[in-house]
C-alpha cells in the first residue's frame, strides 16, 4: 500500500515541484532582464540567448547601436555577444556593468580590465580547476579550417561566487577580446628580432617556414598588448544583443517605440513575454499530467479504500478478541487509524522526499535543456 | 463466585434469546456447560464476562453486579477479573509468543507491564511447556502450541475467573489430553474459578459440575435453566 501511494503521488508532486522551480528560476531571470534589443528573427531565441547564452542567433546588430543608445543616455545598455566557447563553456563578451546588473559577486580577483582577460563563473572554475592567474583557451571553431584560426589563451583575473544561474557556466570577456577570437583583431608574434631566430626555419630566401616550436595559440600579454589592433571600424563589429534597463515604464515605452517597424533590421523584446509562449506549452503538458494524476489518484484512492475495507474485514476477529480481552473500542479504532496514518505518511513522505531529491538534481539540468532547445 | 437469577438476554434485531432462572457457582469450582450448537452457551460466557449486558435479571460475578454496570465499568471488570480462552486461539499474527501472552498489558492503559509481569510471562510459558518458543510467531506454531499461548494469555493477569470456549475444539486427539492436563493443572489448589463451554465430554468430566443446555430450546423464547 505504501508503494501504491508512493507511485500514485510521486509523479504529480515531482512534476509540480519541477515546474515550480523551473518557472521560478527561468522567470526570475527573465523578470530581471527587462528588455533586449537584437537583430530581427526569433524572439524566443533572442530572449534565451540573452538569458542563457546558448542560442545561435540568425543575425547580429552593430556595435554602433550600443554606442548610440549609451550616448542618448535615456536607458542603461549592456551589450552581450556570444559566439565562441572555451572548453565548451560559452564565452560571453560584455562590459563590466554586467556584473553589477546581475548582482554578481567575486569570490576571487576582479573584473576584466584589458584585452585577453576573463572572469569565469563558479561552475567553470570548479570543472576546469581554474583560479585567479590561470589560463583558459578558447575552442577552435573549425578544426579543419585552412585559415588556421588559433585559439586565444585568456588570463583568468576573476572567479565569481556561485549564483545557481546560467552565469555560473560562462566565461566573461571584454567585447574586444571576443572580436580578437573572431578574427577581427590580432597581434603580431615577433619572429624578426634578436633571440627569435630559432623560431624561424628558413628554407630559402623566399620561403619562411615556422617550426612546431611556434606556439599554436594566441596569447595577449603585456609584451605584445600594444601590437594588437583591429581591422575595420569598431562600430561595424557584431554584438548579439543589448540588454536594456529603463529607469521607468514611460522611458521604456518611448524607447520601445523607436524599434517598432524600424528599417534597421532590429527588434525590441521583453524576455518575460517571449518566455510566456514557452511556458504556456509546458503548462499544457502540466495540465495533461494533472488530469492524469486525478484519474490515477481517484483509482488509487478507490483501490486503497477497498484494501482497507478488506483488511478491516479480515482483522475483525482480531479486533473482537482485543475488545474481549479488555481493550477499549476507542483504542482499537486508534490502532487502526494509526496504521493507516503511518501508511499514508510513509507513502506520501517517500513521494515528497523523492520529488525534492529529483528537483535538486534536475532543476538546473531541465532549465539548461529547455533553454538549449 | 457466579450468581444468576432470572436472567434474560436477547440480541437486538434477532429472535434469539436466552433466559436463565437460576445458576450459581462457588469460588474455585470448575463448571462445564454442554449442549448443542446454537443453544446459547457462548452467549452465556459473553454475559458472564461483561461483553454483553443482560436485558433484565441479576448477574453477579466475583462480587460485581455486572447487570448494573455501564460499558466502561464492565470493560474494567473484564480486565481485572476475567481471563478468556477462545476456541480458535485468536492470537495476533504480527506479535511473537511473548507479546501475545502479554497482550492484555499492551492493550490496557490500566495494566502496567512491569519487570515482574515480564518474569511471570516466562514462568507461565515454562509451566505450559512453551518456554523455548517465546520469540516465535504464531504462523510457526502448531495448534497445540497456539492453544498453550492462548491459555497463558488468559492467565497472565491472574484473573479470579477463567472462561474457556471450546478449548480443545481445534486440537487433534494427541494434543488434546496434553493440553487438558496442563490447563487443569493451573486450577488445582487455587481459588480461581473456571467455566468451560464444550462439546467434549472428556473435558466436561474433568469439571466439578456439568450444566446441560440441551434440556431447553435455543428458539424464539430462548433457553432457560
Amino acid at each position: 500500500m505504501i508503494l501504491c501511494l508512493f507511485l500514485a503521488a510521486v509523479l504529480p508532486i515531482t512534476v509540480s515541484r519541477l515546474m515550480s522551480s523551473f518557472e521560478k528560476g527561468i522567470f526570475s531571470r527573465a523578470t530581471a532582464t527587462p528588455a533586449v534589443i537584437g537583430a530581427e528573427g526569433s524572439r524566443l531565441d533572442l530572449a534565451l540567448q540573452s538569458l542563457y547564452f546558448n542560442r545561435k542567433l540568425e543575425g547580429t546588430l552593430p556595435y554602433s547601436e550600443y554606442k548610440r543608445i549609451v550616448a542618448a543616455g535615456d536607458v542603461k545598455a549592456i551589450p552581450i555577444h556570444v559566439k565562441h566557447t572555451a572548453r565548451d563553456y560559452p564565452i560571453v563578451a560584455t562590459t563590466n556593468e554586467y556584473f553589477s546588473f546581475r548582482s554578481l559577486r567575486f569570490e576571487q580577483g576582479r573584473p576584466f580590465g584589458v584585452i585577453g582577460e576573463c572572469v569565469v563563473g563558479a561552475s567553470v572554475a570548479a570543472a576546469l580547476q581554474l583560479k585567479e592567474g590561470y589560463g583558459v583557451l578558447s575552442d577552435r571553431p573549425d578544426l579543419l579550417g585552412l585559415a588556421g584560426d588559433y585559439p586565444l589563451k585568456m588570463k583568468v583575473v576573476g572567479v565569481l561566487e556561485k549564483q545557481n544561474s546560467a552565469d555560473d557556466a560562462a566565461v566573461f570577456v571584454d567585447l574586444k577580446t571576443q572580436w580578437v577570437i573572431e578574427g577581427f583583431g590580432h597581434g603580431h608574434q615577433d619572429l624578426e628580432s634578436e633571440g627569435q631566430a630559432e623560431n624561424v626555419k628558413r628554407e630559402s630566401d623566399r620561403i619562411v617556414a615556422l617550426p612546431s616550436k611556434v606556439v599554436p595559440y594566441t596569447e595577449i600579454m603585456p609584451e605584445n598588448l600594444a601590437s594588437f589592433h583591429f581591422h575595420g571600424a569598431l562600430d561595424d563589429f557584431p554584438v548579439s544583443a543589448i540588454i536594456i534597463e529603463a529607469p521607468d515604464v514611460k522611458r521604456e515605452t518611448i524607447f520601445e517605440a523607436k524599434y517598432q517597424n524600424n528599417d534597421r533590421g532590429l527588434q525590441f523584446i521583453r524576455p518575460v513575454e517571449s518566455l510566456e509562449t514557452l511556458m504556456s506549452t509546458l503548462f499544457k503538458v502540466k495540465r495533461l499530467i494533472n488530469v492524469n494524476t486525478w484519474l490515477i489518484g481517484i483509482s488509487t484512492a478507490l483501490l486503497m479504500g477497498l484494501v482497507v475495507l478488506l483488511s478491516l474485514k479480515l482483522r475483525q476477529n482480531e479486533m473482537e478478541t482485543m475488545f474481549k480481552i479488555g481493550c477499549e473500542r476507542k483504542m482499537i479504532a486508534t490502532i487502526q487509524l494509526t496504521e493507516m496514518g503511518i501508511i499514508l505518511a510513509v507513502g506520501l513522505g517517500l513521494a515528497v522526499a523523492f520529488a525534492v531529491l529529483l528537483d535538486w538534481l534536475a532543476t538546473r539540468g531541465l532549465e539548461n535543456w529547455i533553454a538549449g532547445q | 463466585m457466579i450468581s444468576i437469577k432470572n436472567l434474560y438476554f436477547k440480541y437486538p434485531k434477532s429472535d434469539f434469546a436466552i433466559q436463565i432462572s437460576e445458576l450459581s457457582m462457588s469460588a474455585g469450582q470448575r463448571l462445564a456447560i454442554v449442549g448443542p450448537s446454537g443453544s446459547g452457551k457462548t452467549t452465556l460466557l459473553s454475559l458472564i464476562a461483561g461483553i454483553e449486558k443482560p436485558v433484565r435479571g441479576n448477574l453477579s460475578v466475583c462480587d460485581h453486579d455486572v447487570d448494573s454496570m455501564n460499558d466502561h465499568q464492565r470493560r474494567r471488570f473484564r480486565i481485572s477479573e476475567i481471563g478468556f480462552v477462545f476456541q480458535r486461539f485468536e492470537l495476533v499474527d504480527y506479535l511473537n509468543v511473548r507479546d501475545n501472552i502479554a497482550l492484555p498489558y499492551h492493550l490496557n492503559r490500566g495494566l502496567k507491564l512491569s519487570p515482574e509481569i515480564r518474569k511471570e510471562v516466562n514462568v507461565l510459558a515454562e509451566k505450559m511447556a512453551i518456554g523455548d518458543l517465546l520469540h516465535r510467531y504464531p504462523n510457526k506454531l502448531s495448534q497445540g502450541e497456539k492453544q498453550r499461548v492462548a491459555i497463558c494469555r488468559a492467565l497472565i493477569t491472574s484473573p479470579k475467573l477463567v472462561l474457556a470456549d471450546e478449548p480443545t475444539g481445534n486440537l487433534d486427539p494427541a494434543n488434546k489430553q496434553i493440553i487438558l492436563d496442563l490447563f487443569f493443572e493451573q486450577f488445582s489448589g487455587s481459588a480461581r474459578g473456571l467455566v468451560v463451554v464444550t462439546h467434549d465430554m472428556a473435558v466436561a468430566e474433568q469439571c466439578d459440575r456439568i450444566v446441560d443446555f440441551s434440556t431447553f430450546h435455543a428458539a424464539k423464547m430462548g433457553a432457560s435453566v
